[in-house]
């Protein structure tokens, strides 16, 4: 079981600042939600773990080691990321998109036992019958279920999602969120999950961060971190908060500029 | 149970992939029936037994009496002509297929980004200037490939710097390609009457003007670039679905790109110095044989390659045969049938559309 461990991190896009001294750990078998509002640096951060982008500060470990030094396979073979908006430019299966999570474990070439491994995991979620249809024609519910497939394949310790349930209706949110949370039971894993809807965070996360202007504004259970105060200042909307099963259930109300808020409250 | 599954699963796979290998060896055979016409066409007319009596008689001398002149004209003429065409037909296709799969973009090739142009203009600076008498003809080559360089690295960078779609690109491939052929014309115009005829006909594509001399360094410049290129293959599949999943995967994809690029455009400069201008093999072999086998560029960059080649080799068989006796240079005959032939593809294009 591996740790990721994130020291100091700093990134910019040329002239915009969007990460400022971000640490923290994800702990195997735990489900880590990020949220924040547009532009708070999510999908960043996510990028970060994984080398998509260098950080300009900062040391990211896998385990022991610091990343920057990693074959970019070797990080592939812990770590699986899968991206916001999956597309091909040139059209393949469902099968040959799920192989390609083998790539970090062959030299250049997918054998017999890659092949296996494909249909058992393509068994676990219910895609066999998916398996020659065309990756582009799947709805955007089942393209997620397939980035999955891929990352199991690809034997990572790590899950990164992207935002995994944007585009996606109620239902398939749900089955996304239900996936992830039982592959991070089951295989003793952790997964990163960047997302938008705080319900959904509260429900399947152990654990979230709340991103504010590049830091970690709160971090904790979602009970700690989903606060009317929280959600207040990092997102300017005033929200009402109810329990639900235990946990808290967001309903949005107005958004409202936060600086004014606290100007009338003084 | 759950193992029979299984196996229908693998099974399916293993169908598709078999089929992809049987179109490869499809076009293997097609290769093999088109070079045994192209062997008895030509000005010359020698009867079909008589062409293959003097390339038997090749191998065990003394079969046949065989006089010289078809000896000759077999063996110094028609089988370099048709290993040329083969050789440029594969190798403007592989670099073709290469350079949509590492810039995902359906339009690439080495002429519509300027990358011919750039090889062109090159190579007319080497012949105008008399430096081919210097270095001979492989100094053509390397100056060739030095501004087949440019092009392929200015859409390159282009393309880093800022997020260009395929439409842009392939406009930036154009205004490369006015550039080089007004630095073309500005040579010519300064040249003697009759380098500019010799660069003229160059110009126009032709397989017709290889030794077997020439042949050896050509074939061993394309078998190394192939061998290197094939290999890639998986990891241009990867990079079909975008540069941070492809990273996110394993692959470096800076360095994949730049490493494809390079051996791509020598290719191109290989192929362009030996036969000239040979227009749209680059850009429709692929996308005839991706419509063919998938989008897999494990058996896609093979496959595109045995396809151009076949497809070259037809159209210079068409070439030989339209105006008999005459001779065509093929790249007239390429130009005619690919374009109306890309032309074909663009109306039909449904379902799995990926430009």
């Amino acid at each position: 079981m591996v740790t990721l461990k994130i020291k100091n991190i700093e990134f910019s896009y040329p002239g915009i600042p969007v990460l400022k001294d971000i640490s923290l750990e994800i702990m195997p078998g735990e489900v880590l939600a990020i949220v924040g509002k547009n532009g708070a640096g999510k999908s960043t951060l996510i990028k970060c773990m994984n080398r998509i982008l260098e950080p300009e500060k900062g040391v990211v470990f896998l385990g022991e080691r610091d990343l920057k030094i990693m074959q970019r396979k070797d990080i592939a073979k812990s770590m699986a990321y899968l991206s916001q908006k999956a597309s091909y430019t040139f059209p393949i299966t469902v099968f040959d998109a799920v192989l390609s999570g083998r790539y970090p474990h062959r030299a250049w070439n997918s054998d017999k036992e890659d092949e296996i491994k494909v249909s058992e995991v393509l068994k676990i979620l219910e895609l066999e019958s998916l398996s020659m249809r065309y990756f582009n024609e799947i709805s955007g519910g089942q393209q997620q279920q397939v980035l999955i497939a891929r990352a199991l394949v690809q034997e990572a310790a790590i899950f990164l999602f992207d935002e995994p349930t944007s585009d996606l209706d109620i239902k398939h949110q749900l089955e996304v969120m239900e996936t992830v949370r039982k592959i991070v039971r089951e295989k003793k894993v952790s997964a990163v999950v960047t997302i938008h809807d705080l319900n959904l965070a509260a429900r399947y996360a152990d654990r979230l961060i709340m991103l504010k202007n590049g830091l970690i504004f709160a971090a904790g259970s979602a009970a700690s971190v989903l606060t009317e105060e929280n959600i207040t200042q990092a997102y300017g909307v005033r929200v009402l908060i109810n329990q639900i099963e235990g946990k808290p259930h967001i309903i949005p109300m107005r958004p409202i500029d936060p600086e004014r808020r606290s100007e009338n409250n003084v | 149970m759950i193992l029979s599954d299984l196996s229908k699963t693998r099974k399916q796979y293993r169908a598709f992939i078999g089929k992809k290998i049987f179109i490869i060896f499809v076009f293997i055979f097609l290769i093999f029936v088109l070079s045994g016409i192209a062997v008895t066409i030509g000005p010359m007319k020698f009867s079909f037994q008589d062409v293959y009596k003097t390339i038997i008689n090749h191998f065990h001398a003394g079969c046949f009496n065989i006089p010289e002149m078809s000896e000759a004209v077999i063996w110094k003429i028609r089988i370099p002509r048709i290993l040329t065409a083969l050789l440029a037909g594969f190798g403007l296709a592989l670099a073709g297929v290469q350079m949509q799969g590492i810039l995902r973009n359906p339009l690439a090739s080495p002429f519509t980004l300027g990358i011919s142009a750039g090889a062109g203009f090159g190579a007319s600076l080497a012949v105008l200037m008399g430096i081919s008498f210097i270095g001979g003809k492989y100094f053509l080559i390397g100056n060739a490939f030095l501004f087949s360089l440019i092009p392929a690295f200015a859409i390159f960078f282009l393309s880093r710097i800022r997020r260009i779609s395929p439409g842009v690109m392939i406009l930036a491939g154009i205004s490369l390609t006015y550039i080089f052929s007004a630095g073309g014309t500005l040579i010519s115009y300064f040249s003697q009457a009759e380098d500019l005829k010799a660069l003229y006909v160059w110009m126009m594509g032709d397989v017709g003007k290889t030794t077997w001399a020439d042949l050896g360094p050509f074939a061993i410049v394309l078998i190394i670039s192939t061998v290197m290129l094939f290999w890639k293959g998986w990891a241009l599949n990867i990079m079909n679905a975008g540069d941070e999943t492809a990273k996110s995967l394993g692959v470096n994809v800076e360095r994949t790109r730049i490493f494809i690029m390079a051996i791509s455009s020598l290719i191109t400069a290989s192929v362009i110095c030996f036969t000239g201008m040979i227009g749209f093999v680059g850009l429709v072999a692929p996308h005839i044989t991706r419509s063919l086998i998938g989008a897999d560029n494990r058996f896609l960059v093979p496959a595109s390659g045995f396809f151009g080649a076949a497809f070259l080799l037809g159209a210079d068989i068409i070439s030989m045969k339209i105006v008999e006796p005459s001779v065509l240079p093929v790249g007239i005959i390429t130009a005619l049938l690919g374009g109306p032939l890309f032309f074909l593809l663009i109306i039909k294009r449904k379902g799995r559309q990926y430009w």
